[in-house]
C-alpha cells in the first residue's frame, strides 16, 4: 500500500469539507512547519526584523512573476516568457526615459512599462487563442525573441532613471505593499467574479466552458494580458530594487516562478489551486534561500536544498491528488 | 509497520535532519571578525580557487568567512549585501556583478560596514579598495604580446588578420575586449575582421567559433576573451583540422588572459602562444590584509593611489595545499595603485604566461590543477 494511500486512509475520519479545505490550503502548515525549523536552526532569521523585511522585499519581483505565472497556470496554460517580458518591459522603459530620453515623467514611465507587458502578453494570448498556437512554443518563442530584445536594446545597465520611477520599487514598504496588493485584488477577483470562474473553468475543461457560454478565447487573452501586465510590474519593481536596469534583468526568473505556483499548489493542469497559495510558495522559496544564506549554509548546495523542496512540494501535491479523490468518491459512496 | 513506529521514524528522522542541518550553519554567535563574501560561485578552477584561498586565509587569520553566490544575478547579489548588512557583519569583500550593486554598497557603507572588492570593481565610491589585476590591461597587454607573435610566426607578411572571441555584455568582458581592441586600433599592420560574441562557455566558444571558421578564411590570430572561451577556441581549431602548435607554417596565433589547469597543457604544447594569468589565489587574501589594516588604522592605512605595494607591505605565510606551498611565490607583486570611479585599485600584476614559465609553481593552475 502506497504512503498517499495510508495518508489518505487517515484522513477519512475528518469531515469531508474540512479536508478539502485543509488539502486547498497546504501550502500554510508546510510554511509554519519550515518556520519552525528555521527558527530552530536559524533563528537569526526570525529574530531579526531587518532580515525578515528584507527577505519580503526580495521577494517582491519574484512574486509577481509567479502571480502572473499562477493565473496562466489556472487557466489551464502557462507562459515561459515571463522573465522574458519583465526584463524587456524594464529595459525598454529605461531607454525610453534615461537612453533616448523621449519622457522624462515617472508616471509616463510607469505606464508605459505596463503598457509594454500588456501588449507583449496580449499577443502571446492572441497567438494562442486566435492562432491557434501551441502555448508551450509560443511563449518559448516570446522567452527568446524578447530575451534576447534586452540585449538587442542596450549592453549596458542603464542609470540615471527618474527618481520618481525608481522610488516606489527602492521603498520596501510600498514594494511588499504592492506586492500583496496585487496578489489580494487577483485573489477577490478569481474568487468572486465572473471573469475569475470563467478563468477556473476555462483551467478544467476549455470544450466545457466554451458549451456554457464562457468566451473562451477573449478568456485566454485576457489571462496572457494580465500575467504581461504582472511582470511588467515585476520589472519596474525589479528597476526600483536595485536602482538601475542591467541587461541581464530579470534572466533565470521563470522556473523559480513555476516552482513557486506549484509549490504554492498551483495545478500544472489548470482549474484549481488558490493564487493566496501561490504567494505562500514564494514566501517558502524565499525563507529557505534566506535561511541558508543568513545561516552560512555551504552555497553549492542552495540550488540542490531548493531542487529538493521543489521535489518534496511535487510528491505532496501527488499525495494531496490522491487523498482528494479518495475524499470525494467516499463522499458520492455514503 | 504500526502507525506509531512511523510516525517515531518521521520524528526521529526530522529531529536528525534540523541537527544536521543546524550543524552547517554558522550561529555567528562567537567574536571573530565576520566577513560576508557575496561572489559569483558558477563552479570551475577559477573560481574554487578564488574563494577556496579566501577561505584557508580566513582559516589561518581566525576570520569568520561566509559565502554566498549570486549566481550571476545582480538583484540576488543586492540581497546578499543587504542580508550581510542585516546580520551585522563586520566587512563584506564583493565581486560585484555589474553596476546594479552600488547602490547595496552604498548602503552597506552607510551603516559603517567596509566594503572592499575583488575581481570586478564596482563603480561607487563607496569601496574601500578593488583588488585584482586589470582586465582592461589584461586585454591590452594580449593585444602586445599577439603582435609579437605574429610578427615572429610570419616575419614577411606585410597585415595580419586577427579574429576576436569575445564574451557576454558584463563589465568584466567589456573590458577585456576594449583594452584589446584600443591597443589594435593604433597598429596599421593589424585588423581584427571580426569579432564574435559566447557566453564564455567551452561549448557554446566551440560551437561559435567553429560556426564562423567554417565560413571564413582562418584568421593570422585569435584572440580569446577568457580561460574557458580560449580552451572552446581550440577545441574548434581541432575539431576543423587547423590546431597546429607554434612555428608551424599554419599556426593560428591565439593570446588570451587567464591561465589555468586545462589552459597550461595547451601553452606547454604551443597552441596557445601566450596569456595574462591572474595571481587569483591572492586576491582575496589581499583584500583581508588591506580590511585588517584599515580596522586598525583606518584610511590612512590603505594603499593609496600613486603608491606601488609588493611582497614586503604584504607579506603571506605560505601553507601546504594540494601539495603545493600555496602563497610562497608573491607573483600578484608589484601592485600599481590607482584611483577609479572614486576609488582605489590596487593592480595586481598580470602573470604573461608562455612556454618558457608555464611550469612555474606558484600559478594558481599548477596548484589547483
Amino acid at each position: 500500500m502506497s504512503t498517499s494511500n495510508i495518508v489518505a486512509r487517515q484522513f477519512e475520519r475528518i469531515p469531508e469539507r474540512t479536508v478539502l479545505v485543509l488539502l486547498e490550503n497546504m501550502i500554510w502548515p508546510i510554511l509554519a512547519v519550515i518556520s519552525l525549523l528555521v527558527l530552530a536552526t536559524v533563528p537569526r532569521v526570525f529574530t531579526n526584523t531587518m532580515a525578515l523585511r528584507l527577505m519580503l522585499f526580495a521577494a517582491v519581483p519574484l512574486g509577481l512573476v509567479v502571480l502572473a505565472e499562477s493565473i496562466c497556470l489556472l487557466s489551464g496554460h502557462f507562459d515561459l516568457s515571463v522573465g522574458a517580458i519583465a526584463g524587456f518591459s524594464a529595459v525598454f522603459t529605461a531607454m525610453v526615459l534615461a537612453e533616448w530620453s523621449l519622457v522624462s515623467s515617472p508616471v509616463l514611465g510607469v505606464a508605459i512599462v505596463l503598457a509594454v507587458g500588456s501588449a507583449i502578453g496580449a499577443t502571446n494570448g492572441i497567438m494562442i487563442a486566435k492562432l491557434g498556437m501551441n502555448p508551450f512554443l509560443q511563449t518559448l518563442a516570446f522567452f527568446i525573441i524578447f530575451g534576447g530584445g534586452k540585449l538587442a536594446l542596450t549592453t549596458q545597465p542603464i542609470s540615471g532613471l527618474p527618481e520618481g520611477y525608481v522610488a516606489p520599487g527602492g521603498n520596501e514598504y510600498v514594494a511588499i505593499g504592492i506586492l500583496l496588493a496585487s496578489f489580494a485584488f487577483m485573489a477577490v477577483v478569481f474568487r468572486y467574479t465572473a471573469f475569475g470562474q470563467a478563468v477556473y473553468a476555462v483551467g478544467s475543461d476549455e470544450e466545457a466552458a466554451r458549451a456554457v457560454g464562457i468566451r473562451t478565447d477573449r478568456t485566454i487573452i485576457a489571462v496572457y494580458a494580465l500575467s504581461g501586465f504582472f511582470c511588467a510590474l515585476a520589472g519596474w519593481m525589479l528597476t526600483g530594487y536595485t536602482g538601475l536596469v542591467s541587461p541581464d534583468i530579470a534572466d533565470d526568473m521563470v522556473f523559480p516562478a513555476f516552482a513557486a505556483a506549484i509549490i504554492g499548489g498551483i495545478s500544472l493542469f489548470g482549474g484549481r489551486g488558490k493564487l493566496l497559495g501561490a504567494l505562500g510558495g514564494v514566501l517558502l522559496l524565499s525563507l529557505v534561500e534566506t535561511a541558508l544564506n543568513v545561516g552560512g549554509f555551504d552555497p553549492t548546495l542552495i540550488e540542490v536544498v531548493n531542487g529538493i523542496v521543489l521535489l518534496i512540494a511535487i510528491l505532496l501535491y501527488n499525495t494531496k491528488e490522491t487523498i482528494r479523490e479518495r475524499v470525494l468518491s467516499a463522499g458520492v459512496r455514503s | 509497520m504500526p502507525i506509531t513506529s512511523r510516525r517515531q521514524c518521521l520524528v526521529t528522522a526530522g529531529a536528525v535532519a534540523t541537527l544536521g542541518f543546524a550543524g552547517c550553519t554558522s550561529d555567528g554567535s562567537d567574536d571573530s571578525l565576520r566577513v560576508g563574501v557575496p561572489q559569483h560561485l558558477v563552479g570551475g578552477d577559477w573560481v574554487t580557487a578564488f574563494y577556496e584561498a579566501g577561505e584557508l586565509y580566513a582559516e589561518q587569520e581566525g576570520i569568520e568567512y561566509d559565502v554566498v553566490s549570486h549566481d550571476q544575478d545582480s538583484a540576488e547579489q543586492v540581497t546578499d549585501i543587504r542580508q550581510f548588512v542585516a546580520q551585522g557583519y563586520d566587512a563584506i569583500i564583493a565581486a560585484p556583478f555589474d553596476e546594479a550593486v552600488d547602490n547595496a554598497i552604498d548602503e552597506a557603507a552607510a551603516e559603517d560596514i567596509p566594503v572592499f572588492t575583488v575581481n570586478d570593481p564596482g563603480t561607487t565610491d563607496s569601496i574601500k579598495t578593488f583588488t585584482a589585476f586589470g582586465n582592461a590591461e589584461a586585454g591590452e597587454t594580449c593585444a602586445e604580446l599577439m603582435v609579437e607573435a605574429l610578427e615572429e610566426q610570419r616575419p614577411d607578411r606585410e597585415s595580419y588578420s586577427v579574429l576576436h572571441v569575445r564574451g557576454d555584455f558584463n563589465q568584466q568582458s567589456n573590458a577585456r575586449t576594449d583594452g584589446f581592441d584600443e591597443y589594435i586600433d593604433g597598429q596599421d599592420r593589424v585588423e581584427v575582421v571580426d569579432t564574435i560574441r559566447t557566453d564564455w562557455s567551452v561549448d557554446d566558444s566551440q560551437s561559435t567559433t567553429e560556426d564562423y571558421l567554417s565560413a571564413n578564411d582562418p584568421p593570422d590570430g585569435i584572440y580569446a576573451t577568457n580561460m574557458t572561451c580560449g580552451i572552446g577556441v581550440q577545441n574548434a581549431l581541432e575539431q576543423l583540422n587547423l590546431a597546429y602548435p607554434s612555428g608551424h607554417d599554419d599556426h593560428i596565433v591565439h593570446t588570451q588572459p587567464d591561465a589555468g589547469p586545462d589552459v597550461n597543457p595547451l601553452i606547454k604544447d604551443g597552441y596557445i602562444d601566450a596569456t595574462v594569468d591572474q595571481p587569483v589565489h591572492f586576491y582575496i587574501p589581499l583584500a583581508m590584509k588591506q580590511l585588517l589594516d584599515y580596522l586598525d588604522g583606518g584610511d590612512e592605512a590603505l594603499p593609496q593611489p600613486g603608491d606601488t605595494v609588493d611582497e614586503n607591505d604584504y607579506s603571506f605565510t605560505p601553507i601546504e595545499h594540494e601539495g603545493a606551498e600555496l602563497w610562497s611565490d608573491p607573483i600578484w607583486a608589484p601592485a600599481e595603485v590607482t584611483e577609479r570611479n572614486g576609488h582605489t585599485h590596487v593592480l595586481t600584476a598580470g602573470v604573461v604566461v608562455t612556454e618558457e614559465n608555464v611550469d612555474r609553481p606558484g600559478l594558481w593552475g599548477n596548484i589547483w590543477g
